[in-house]
């Protein structure tokens, strides 16, 4: 009889351990300047615009089939720092054998997990993605330097954050896909960076109307890039 | 018999794999409304508590390693910088504000006198960062930290490894400052049913439920909601409080709404550290309210109070001085942390 209850416990046990077979899409992200791979400026280079800095959230990863939602990543936060190639790259898991023609993500933290306090991992604000003097994560951040900038250094620098109306800056990308294993993202930052006079808007550091509508313009930086 | 031990084996690592530390009782009064923290995403235990503790006094949290969170909340005077209208962080230099007092913060929604804090969490970081007060980052802290001798321990036995993180550091501190709990004045006794007014401060207390209840709820002693009660602008501060934050009209001159509790230990009152005794403030409310579109609604009826009804006023307000809070020893400088070998032979 005991052994007959043990035995139960342990099946139940085993039961809290299955897990639904699964299989590893792969997302890579492809930041690029000036139609070549985005080369973060060391300092002494004389091109007219150099990027010292790119780093952005993306979040809340689904998958659709047609309209249908088929896939929803928990706990789905990434930091995309242009200076660690790791974070350009990570993989959903996703159930085998499913069907998806489209990929969705956040650019940016959902207003819910700005108001739920401290958070770890790539949400930790030690990654200096969160501002300290108003609550707030740092959706998108850009910095460089540019000859036409009249700022201290030539330097610009855009902080695209703010969760709350008027100036929430979050905002959806919808890119159809056919890869099963694989996806690359390309990230093209010329459209952004020519639609900007950088000799009049150079800084942006707080949830405002200017980083709105810059925040607006983030989801047509994004495409697909090449899949299998 | 083997299939047994190795169960039991099973056991205790599940067991061990959820053990958070020893569970942390917060006690507060039934007439208190519920808090608004939400302790199911940091539940307190005593090690986490010790922990946020023993954060709260380290200097090591400042940039030049000379400024701490207790440097301008001290205990003694209720968590506030007493007899300073601004403070003064890293440098000697003067910030913009009164550090407000801290205690029963799990209670409070919003931080900082403009609200620009959504959560209590986050607060931590807005002092650490200042240039004017400690002038540190966040990610500087957990390296200094985990380079101590004495801190990966502490937060191994508070979470469970050795790893300092920004997250944790945090948390901890929110563990701490949520056992600040003011709920042991004598209106509290008289609450509980253990004491009871003079006639003096229950015509005080009524006073009070007249004229000043609106904003300053009891038992709490503040809604902790936003309002503008009437100042003049400061012109060499211009601080326009909440409005500087939302940048909506509506919010212009609002700053939050600070509890009553304590006040004999937390001089000077307002934001900005204008008054250093209770009487101009009664004075302020009576007599000196600058009109303006935000101003409270109780405000713009009028307050009026003889000078005998402020006696009794003033005489209720001192009820809500917390001794048994204020000198709390669980609440102070955790000597036997920093300095593990004073009193001990060699």
């Amino acid at each position: 009889m005991i052994q007959a209850t043990i035995l139960y416990h342990l099946l139940l046990a085993a039961n809290l351990f299955y897990v639904a077979p699964t299989t590893e899409l792969r997302l890579e992200f492809l930041p690029s300047y000036a139609q070549a791979p985005l080369n973060l400026s060391e300092g002494g280079e004389t091109e007219t615009i150099q990027i010292e800095k790119l780093k952005c959230y993306l979040s809340n990863f689904e998958l659709y089939e047609g309209t249908q939602r088929v896939f929803v990543e928990t706990n789905s936060y990434h930091l995309l720092d242009a200076s660690v190639p790791n974070s350009l790259s990570f993989h959903l898991e996703i159930p085998s054998n499913l069907n998806f023609s489209e990929m969705r993500f956040k650019i940016g933290i959902d207003s819910t997990t700005h108001a739920g306090g401290a958070f770890g991992g790539d949400l930790d604000p030690m990654h200096g993605m969160y501002w300290t003097w108003q609550s707030g994560y740092i959706n998108f951040k850009l910095e460089g330097r540019a000859t036409a900038c009249p700022a201290r250094k030539n330097k610009f620098q855009f902080h695209l954050g703010g969760y709350q109306y008027p100036f929430n800056t979050l905002q959806e990308v919808r890119l159809p896909v056919k890869g099963k294993k694989m996806i690359a993202v390309a990230i093209e930052l010329d459209e952004l960076l020519s639609s900007i006079d950088l000799a009049t808007d150079y800084l942006i550091m707080s949830p405002n109307a200017a980083a709105v509508k810059m925040a607006q313009q983030l989801p047509a930086l994004f495409s697909i890039e090449d899949e299998n | 018999m083997k299939i047994k031990l190795s169960l039991l084996w099973i056991c205790l690592f599940v067991i061990a794999g959820f053990y958070v530390g020893d569970q942390y009782d917060l006690l507060y009064p039934n007439y208190f409304p519920a808090p608004a923290y939400d302790f199911t995403k940091n539940s307190l235990t005593k090690e986490k508590v010790a922990l946020g503790r023993a954060l709260f006094y380290d200097p090591k949290l400042s940039k030049d390693n000379t400024i701490s969170c207790a440097s301008c909340h001290s205990p003694y005077n209720g968590f506030a910088h007493t007899d300073h209208d601004l403070s003064h962080g890293i440098n000697d230099q003067i910030g913009t504000r009164n550090a407000p007092a801290l205690f029963n913060l799990a209670w409070q929604k919003s931080f900082m006198w403009d609200g620009a804090i959504n959560h209590l969490d986050m607060q931590a970081l807005a002092p650490i960062s200042h240039p004017k007060e400690m002038n540190e980052s966040i990610a500087s802290i957990a390296q200094k930290l985990q380079a101590e001798v004495k801190y990966p321990p502490f937060f191994l036995r508070a979470f469970g490894d050795r790893v300092i993180t920004g997250e944790r550091i945090l948390k901890a501190l929110s563990q701490f400052q949520l056992t600040l709990v003011s709920a042991g004045a004598k209106y509290d006794q008289v609450k509980k049913g253990t004491a009871s007014f003079s006639s003096q401060e229950a015509n005080g207390y009524r006073l009070f439920q007249a004229n000043c209840n609106s904003c300053h709820v009891e038992p709490l002693f503040s809604s902790y909601a936003f309002a503008s009660n009437g100042l003049a602008i400061d012109t060499t501060l211009n601080d326009f409080g909440k409005g500087a934050i939302t940048k909506k009209a509506r919010d212009q001159l609002l700053f939050k709404i600070p509890s009553l509790r304590n006040l004999s230990y937390t001089y000077p009152y307002m934001h900005d550290g204008r008054f250093r005794k209770l009487r101009s403030v009664l004075k302020h409310y009576t007599e000196g309210i600058v009109p303006h579109t935000n101003l409270a609604p109780r405000l713009q009826k009028g307050i009026t109070l003889s000078v005998r009804e402020q006696t009794d006023l003033i005489a209720f307000l001192l009820t809500l001085n917390d001794k048994e809070f204020v000198f709390n020893a669980d609440h102070q400088f955790p000597k036997s942390f920093f300095f593990p070998k004073e009193g001990l032979e060699d």
